[in-house]
C-alpha cells in the first residue's frame, strides 16, 4: 500500500488486490478486545467505585457498536475502492482518521491480548506456531495502522 | 398584570448525599499511562497529540516516558476529568489508569 496523495480534506491510497483483501478481512475481524479488559484503576486503594467502572465499561461498549456500526456502513459503501489499472485506490477522509486507528488497534491489541500478551512480539516464529490467525491480524492491523499514521505525521524519525 | 399566588409549601430541602465530595473536585488524581509491547511509539505519540491536545515536543516527551520508564504520569486532575482522559486513552486501547495523588 502506498500513498498517491493528500489533501485538507482526505489521503489517497494505491494497493494491491491482495492488500485490499487483507485490509477488508481485518477490518472485519472488528471487534476483539472485551470492553472490560482494562481496569480503571490498578491500585484498589485508589477507590475507583463500582459504579464508576461499570459506567466506563458501559461507554467503552457503547462506543464499540458506534464503530462497528460505522465500519459496517464503511464497508457496505460501493465506491470505497475504485479499480485503477492492475490497482485499488481507496480514499480515508481526514475525519475517519481516528476512528480508523482506534480499530485497527482494538484489532492489533485484541490479537495480542489472544495470543497471550507476549513481551517480545518480534519473535514471529513462535507466535507463528502459537496461533498464525492471530499473529496475523495482530500484524496487518499494525502494517495499515502505520501506513495511515505516516500519511498524518510523516515518516517515523530514524533511531 | 395576574398576581402570583404564594406557594402552598415550601420544599424540603435535604443535603445532597450523593454530590461530588471536595476530593472528586480537587486535581488529586493521576493519569497514568503504562508501557506494553503492542502499542507503536508513533501511535502513543498520535494519541497523546490527539486526547490531551499537545505538540509532538510534548507527547513525544511523555511517549519515551512511557516506553523507558515503564510508566508516565500524563496529567494531574479531578476525578472527574481524571476518569474523562483515561477512558479517551483507553478508547484507543493504551495501557491506561487513574490514581490517587498521595
Amino acid at each position: 500500500m502506498r500513498q498517491l496523495k493528500a489533501t485538507s480534506r482526505a489521503w489517497t491510497f494505491a494497493l494491491t488486490d491482495r492488500e485490499r483483501e487483507f485490509l477488508l478481512a481485518v477490518l472485519r475481524a472488528y471487534p476483539v478486545l472485551p470492553p472490560d479488559y482494562q481496569p480503571l484503576s490498578r491500585d484498589s486503594a485508589d477507590r475507583v467505585s463500582p459504579e464508576d467502572l461499570h459506567l466506563l465499561h458501559d461507554a467503552l461498549a457503547e462506543q464499540r457498536g458506534a464503530h462497528q456500526a460505522r465500519l459496517r456502513r464503511w464497508l457496505r459503501s460501493g465506491s470505497r475502492f475504485r479499480p485503477c489499472e492492475q490497482e485499488w485506490q481507496f480514499n480515508l477522509a481526514r475525519t475517519d482518521l481516528d476512528w480508523m486507528l482506534q480499530v485497527l488497534n482494538d484489532i492489533r491489541v485484541g490479537h495480542w491480548l489472544k495470543l497471550g500478551c507476549p513481551e517480545d512480539i518480534h519473535d514471529p516464529e513462535s507466535l507463528l506456531r502459537q496461533d498464525p490467525a492471530a499473529f496475523f491480524y495482530m500484524e496487518a492491523a499494525g502494517m495499515f495502522q502505520m501506513q495511515f499514521l505516516q500519511a498524518r505525521h510523516g515518516p517515523p524519525d530514524p533511531d | 398584570m395576574a398576581q402570583v399566588a404564594p406557594p402552598l409549601t415550601v420544599p424540603e430541602i435535604v443535603p445532597d448525599q450523593q454530590s461530588d465530595s471536595k476530593d472528586a473536585l480537587e486535581p488529586g488524581y493521576l493519569v497514568v499511562c503504562w508501557n506494553d509491547p503492542v502499542n507503536f511509539m508513533d501511535y502513543v505519540t498520535h494519541v497523546f497529540q490527539t486526547v490531551f491536545g499537545w505538540n509532538r515536543q510534548q507527547a513525544e516527551r511523555h511517549m519515551r516516558e512511557v516506553h523507558e520508564k515503564g510508566r508516565s504520569v500524563l496529567v494531574r486532575e479531578s476525578l472527574e476529568k481524571a476518569e474523562f482522559y483515561v477512558h479517551q486513552l483507553q478508547q484507543f486501547s493504551l495501557h491506561a489508569s487513574l490514581e490517587r495523588n498521595a
